[in-house]
């Protein structure tokens, strides 16, 4: 057994460790600290903390006796420790402290550290600055007041005097629209690490986020951790909960961490997604724990008019080591995708009880530059994922869904409207208990998903399914225990895939100019 | 003042209304409606609704069946259903959308009312399409949405190559559609409500003339924020203090005078509104 530091600061670190197995081990290891026995876990991803600023410690771990080499590492360095309550804050769960620990972090020098000690602290919008620590103690929690009079707002564009250009502040569902600000708020800001055992809640239920969800209140609702045009920000260790809307929402932004996180919100509330990068490169999302009411991360880049502007897709996202639960899609991609996302790696995740595995969801109109590509999932397990794999070209959810040129299954011209679907590939894969449908993929007839690939998968069905619809289409059914479905794609590779107990045809490929079963072309 | 209270003096004693509405109709409909949305005074409401009522029975029927000038009702008719949940309201809204399903397309796909002339065409265009806009917004899922920002795509080409002698009152009523139709639009169909503010703005911008309803657009822009208040407000402003005398001396309402009456009206509750902000 080995594990390697994937992240550190003065006061903690963060292992992972290494061929271990996925999210959670089925036997606790325990970690050693200098010799004494420091801490026990049974994650892969796992936060040790309670260190003391630059100084030297020794770690190794071991499990029924097999102990993995020892690491030394050195914490980092801190100037300044910023005590919330010095500044005024009660975190009696009664006064609005908004103001104490803004003050707090607007004070923080570099390399200082604000601290939240345990409390419960009443805030609406904290906002963010640059070289930032904020710890949330083990026992301290955020917890945000539900009157939307008290949140600022962000403006979703405001016009330049020459007007020439506009500046972005608030967003909603991809479009530049007015919205309160996020409870914990970056912009523009870089060098920031959000991290320690506290909670952030946004208390929202149907009293008042989530009443009348649809409908925007004064602005479109908040979200629980908004970060616009920020980079180098690390989120770790800590737990957010009950948020108004999107749980996480970098926008924009550059160079992100998310490590050992835990998100959750009920399983019925709405659009509680919980983490989407919208136009954001290099991010890493490992260890997190989802359990929520909509997608658990929903990768974007854009509805329609952002993407087209200013065409920065998501790249470069990797995601290890999460465990996904309860949400609508494990991992989605879109549907707001109109600049594209690329370079997508899901790497040793757990899929448990959402409706769908993948997600990928777009639609004409989204324009030329939706492209999605180089898409990997590797090494996951699926349990009671309803549909594992859904490619959907013709997603119909949002206001402008149902129309015909979004529900034609005619082959219409390929235009600057149409988005485009390249290379996906499914490597490692068990999902058991599917419910409806093994894989759902239909891609446009006048623009061909380019490939997909799918190798050593094993799909095998509930033995009491619900039945339901593979995908938000117009024109399918609900119904059970389905195999694969493919409609509209070039090449479709599979090898060593095994569908197991299925209703009707295991493979079922319309409209596939190149189908491959384990190395043999078939006509 | 003196302007105020004309209109008080016309809103109570109205006598004008009658069942065969004229294009005419709507601007003053309009006006009270925006009035009201500033000023709270119920007595544009009532007046709004008395009006109405000349056009549509207790169940909603409208009392002239496919007659273009129904449309006139339209925003009325939106405005009463979120006032008084009267189901009338809404069964009008829905007899009034059968009617324009049957409206002829052209070869562009864009409404034909037979008229040839581009600036009548414009006058019914200008009625018509907030009311489809509004309709698909609040009741249509917004699935025409293409449709309508389709035609005024077209409409716009057409405008493009008149004649200057054609021009001010041609893009007023193309204006006029813009305005209502970007007032209803959903902005969570961003492009779409994007479009219209570009229109609406390019057109603003370009327009050299002064009139009343220009002026209307200039303010309604700018409580929109589809024009910057600071650069634009000022010269709506001042379009509308050149038709003081006007305003002052508007003597008693006639079908002739009505249009000037109802512009006056909606330029005047976006002055206000203006001033509410400030």
């Amino acid at each position: 057994m080995d594990f390697k530091i994937i992240f550190q600061s003065a006061r903690s670190i963060v292992i992972e460790l290494i061929d271990a197995g996925i999210y959670q081990l089925e036997e606790a290891y325990n970690i050693y600290l200098d010799e004494k026995l420091y801490l026990t876990s049974d994650k892969v991803v796992q936060t040790i903390d309670g260190f003391k600023p630059d100084t030297t410690y020794h770690l190794y771990i071991e499990q029924n006796g097999e102990k993995s080499n020892s690491i030394s590492f050195h914490t980092d360095k801190e100037s300044y420790t910023l005590n919330v309550k010095d500044f005024g804050a009660k975190g009696d769960g009664m006064r609005d402290d908004t103001g104490s620990i803004q003050a707090a972090i607007y004070a923080c020098p570099k390399d200082g550290r604000v601290l939240v000690p345990k409390g419960i602290y009443k805030i609406s919008t904290l906002f963010l600055k640059s070289d930032l620590r904020l710890e949330l103690a083990e026992g301290a929690t955020l917890s945000a007041i539900t009157d939307r009079e008290k949140y600022p707002i962000f403006p979703g564009r405001i016009e330049s005097y020459d007007e020439k250009s506009e500046y972005y502040l608030g967003t909603w569902e991809g479009n530049p629209l007015d919205m309160f600000t996020g409870i914990i708020t970056g912009l523009n800001v870089s060098n920031v690490m959000i991290y320690g055992k506290g909670t952030i809640d946004g208390n929202a239920s149907t009293d008042n986020w989530w009443h009348n969800p649809k409908t925007r209140n004064i602005a479109w609702r908040p979200r629980l951790i908004f970060m616009n045009n920020c980079e180098n920000m690390i989120v770790q260790g800590i737990s957010v909960k009950n948020s108004p809307s999107w749980n996480i929402h970098p926008f924009f932004s550059r160079n992100l961490k998310f490590i050992d996180l835990t998100v959750t919100n009920p399983k019925d509330s709405p659009n509680t997604d919980g983490l989407d990068p919208e136009s954001c490169d290099n991010v890493e999302i490992v260890g997190v724990y989802f359990s929520l009411g909509d997608d658990c991360i929903a990768v974007k880049s854009g509805k329609i008019y952002m993407g087209a502007k200013y065409r920065v897709p998501s790249s470069n996202i990797n995601i290890r080591q999460c465990c996904m639960r309860d949400g609508h899609g494990s991992v989605t991609l879109g549907s707001e995708m109109a600049a594209g996302i690329n370079k997508l790696t899901v790497k040793d995740c757990l899929f448990i009880n959402t409706d769908r595995g993948l997600r990928i969801k777009t639609r004409r109109g989204r324009g030329k530059d939706a492209i999605i590509d180089d898409v990997v999932f590797e090494n996951i397990k699926m349990d009671h994922v309803m549909t594992p794999f859904v490619i959907n070209s013709f997603y119909f959810c949002d206001p402008d869904g149902k129309t015909e040129y979004v529900r034609s299954k005619e082959k219409l011209p390929v235009d600057e409207r149409t988005p485009y679907i390249k290379k996906l590939k499914f490597k490692n894969i068990d999902c058991k208990n599917a419910h409806v449908a093994g894989v759902f993929a239909y891609g446009l007839p006048e623009q061909k998903i380019d490939k997909i690939e799918m190798e050593n998968i094993k799909i095998s069905y509930a033995d009491a399914p619900n039945a339901d619809v593979p995908a938000m289409m117009e024109g399918i059914s609900p119904y059970t225990k389905q195999g694969i479905y493919v409609n509209n794609i070039k090449t479709f590779e599979i090898n060593n895939v095994l569908v197991e107990g299925c209703q009707g045809e295991a493979i079922i490929a319309e409209n596939v100019d190149e189908l491959i079963i384990d190395g043999k072309k078939k006509e | 003042m003196k302007f105020d209270l004309y209109l008080e003096n016309y809103i109570k004693n109205a006598s004008d209304k009658q069942e065969n509405l004229s294009f005419e109709d709507g601007y003053v409909l309009s006006g009270a409606i925006q009035l009201y949305l500033v000023n709270g005074n119920n007595e544009y409401k009532e007046f709004v609704k008395s009006y109405v009522e000349c056009g549509i029975s207790n169940d909603g029927k409208l009392i002239h069946d496919k007659e273009i000038n129904n449309f006139v009702l339209g925003k009325s008719l939106f405005f009463l259903l979120e006032q008084t949940g009267e189901e009338k309201y809404k069964n009008a809204i829905e007899n009034l959308m059968l009617q324009l399903e049957t409206i002829e397309r052209d070869q562009d796909n864009v409404f034909s009312f037979g008229e040839d002339q581009l600036e009548s065409f414009l006058e019914i265009f200008s009625i018509l399409l907030p009311f489809y806009t509004e309709y698909e917004t609040k009741i249509g899922k917004k699935e025409k949405y293409n449709d309508i920002i389709g035609q005024f795509k077209r409409v716009r080409e057409r405008i493009k190559e008149i004649s200057v002698s054609q021009a001010l009152l041609v893009k007023e009523f193309y204006l006029l559609a813009l305005l209502e139709s970007y007032q209803v639009i959903s902005e969570q169909i961003f492009e779409h409500y994007k479009l219209l503010e570009d229109y609406i703005k390019e057109l603003l911008k370009e327009e050299k003339d002064n009139s009343i309803i220009i002026a209307y657009g200039i303010l309604k822009s700018c409580n929109s924020k589809a024009l910057l208040k600071e650069k634009y407000q000022d010269r709506g402003i001042e379009i509308l203090d050149s038709q003081n005398e006007l305003k002052e001396n508007l003597g008693e309402v006639t079908p002739e005078n009505k249009k000037m009456l109802g512009t006056l009206m909606m330029a005047y509750a976006q002055l206000l509104m203006l001033r509410n902000e400030e």
